[in-house]
């Protein structure tokens, strides 16, 4: 078992008072809380600093770890931290009723403090509703879908219904935590994040696909074979496009609960690599023929 | 498995979030989530649930009366939303760019 040195964690001394401790906790937990941050490691760094705080604001708990700690550093743990012997963990009974945690402390605290003093009150309590984050293919979104998904040790059979949207919850029932007591178990949210496409962006509803068109098809117009999520379709180019023009194809975007959104096509212009001699003449052509100025709004 | 999202009354709501009546009462009020339906009384869409319990928990464990929480969820929500439609416009400039 690994010795946690609850001072460390919180950034404070060891013979810091209680409002320092309190003001320490109440930074860090501010910083890690996962329910608002961004931080990858916010869940296990927030139970970290709960715990120590949990630890450290009670009197009688803290002389016993601070009791503990000497001996920690006098040797007595060696490498790993072992109780001293005939260690009995933490007896008192105050403390326990505002206790907060979900009872998934390290076994650091259960075995200093024992998980007695956790039984808050008898009878059914449901466990909590927990909600994770589920990526999806764009592609997935366009029929039904059957997905598996792991959540801890389980792995889960759902089914995705067309059209949902990035953002959106699926609810799988009794398949949050489990209750205590005969309680009920909590529900699970999948919460929906549409992952990034190689071809295709998101805005909404809608899809937006970028197309490399050439000069002369940008000038003269035709047709060009344009991705959607169910296939290729063909796509009339106007004569005279500019660059970044966006031509809409009408319910080719994402499925909608309502109607399915569209799908638009920004043309982007693109020079060739290379041009032998040839097409340098012709472009010379063209150059001496136009009397084109692209900057003549500078003038 | 999935099942189909269903609506919630309010002392529904705050007994599955083990939450008083008027706890959650103030958290509609405060803008925190908001009902399906009001007329003739208050629904709400099942999945109201895990915003609620969000709150409780900041609440909780920040010491933070419902008006911070409130505040702290929206600007939590905001940046998270900005910060994914920041990453989709770099993704929309890159193909632009590129």
């Amino acid at each position: 078992m690994e010795f946690k040195d609850y001072y460390r964690i919180l950034g404070v001394e060891p013979d810091a008072d209680d409002k320092v401790i309190k003001s320490a906790y109440r930074k860090l937990a501010r910083q890690y809380h996962p329910d608002v941050s961004s931080d990858d490691d916010a869940e296990s760094k927030f139970k970290e600093v709960s715990e120590a705080y949990h630890a450290l604001k009670d009197p009688e708990k803290r002389a016993e770890y601070d009791r503990l700690r000497q001996y920690q550093q006098g040797g007595g743990g060696g490498g790993g931290f072992q109780p001293p012997p005939g260690w009995q963990g933490f007896q008192g009974g105050s403390g326990g009723s505002d206790f907060q945690g979900e009872g998934d402390f390290s076994d650091f605290f259960e075995s200093l403090f024992g998980g007695g003093f956790r039984q808050r009150s008898s009878g059914p309590r449901p466990g909590r509703d927990l909600e994770v984050e589920m990526p999806l293919f764009l592609e997935d979104t366009v029929a039904d879908t059957r997905k598996q998904i792991r959540v801890g040790e389980r792995t889960l059979n759902v089914t995705i219904p067309a059209g949902t949207g990035d953002n959106e919850r699926i609810r799988l029932k009794g398949q949050g935590a489990p209750g205590a007591g005969g309680g009920e178990a909590g529900d699970l949210y999948l919460r929906v994040r549409l992952v990034p496409h190689p071809l295709f962006d998101v805005d909404g509803h809608d899809l937006i696909v970028t197309v490399p068109v050439a000069p002369w098809e940008a000038a003269l117009g035709g047709k060009v074979s344009v991705p959607t999520l169910s296939g290729r379709i063909s796509v009339t180019l106007p004569a005279n496009s500019q660059n970044g023009r966006r031509l809409r194809l009408k319910g080719k975007g994402l499925n909608g609960k309502k109607a399915p959104g569209d799908l638009y096509a920004v043309l982007k212009v693109v020079m060739p690599d290379h041009n032998d001699e040839h097409s340098q003449a012709l472009w010379r052509q063209l150059a001496e023929h136009s009397g084109f100025d692209p900057r003549a709004d500078w003038e | 498995m999935s099942n189909r999202i269903r609506s919630l009354t309010l002392g529904e709501l705050s007994q599955r979030v083990a939450l008083p009546v008027a706890t959650v009462t103030e958290i509609v009020e405060l803008g925190i989530i908001e009902p399906q339906a009001r007329d003739p009384h208050w629904l709400f869409d099942e999945t109201v649930v895990v915003v609620v319990s969000r709150a409780a928990r900041l609440h909780r464990d920040l010491a933070m009366d419902w008006n911070g929480v409130a505040l702290a969820l929206e600007l939590a929500e905001d940046n998270q939303r900005l910060r994914r439609e920041n990453e989709a416009l770099r993704r929309r400039l890159a193909r632009l760019l590129e």
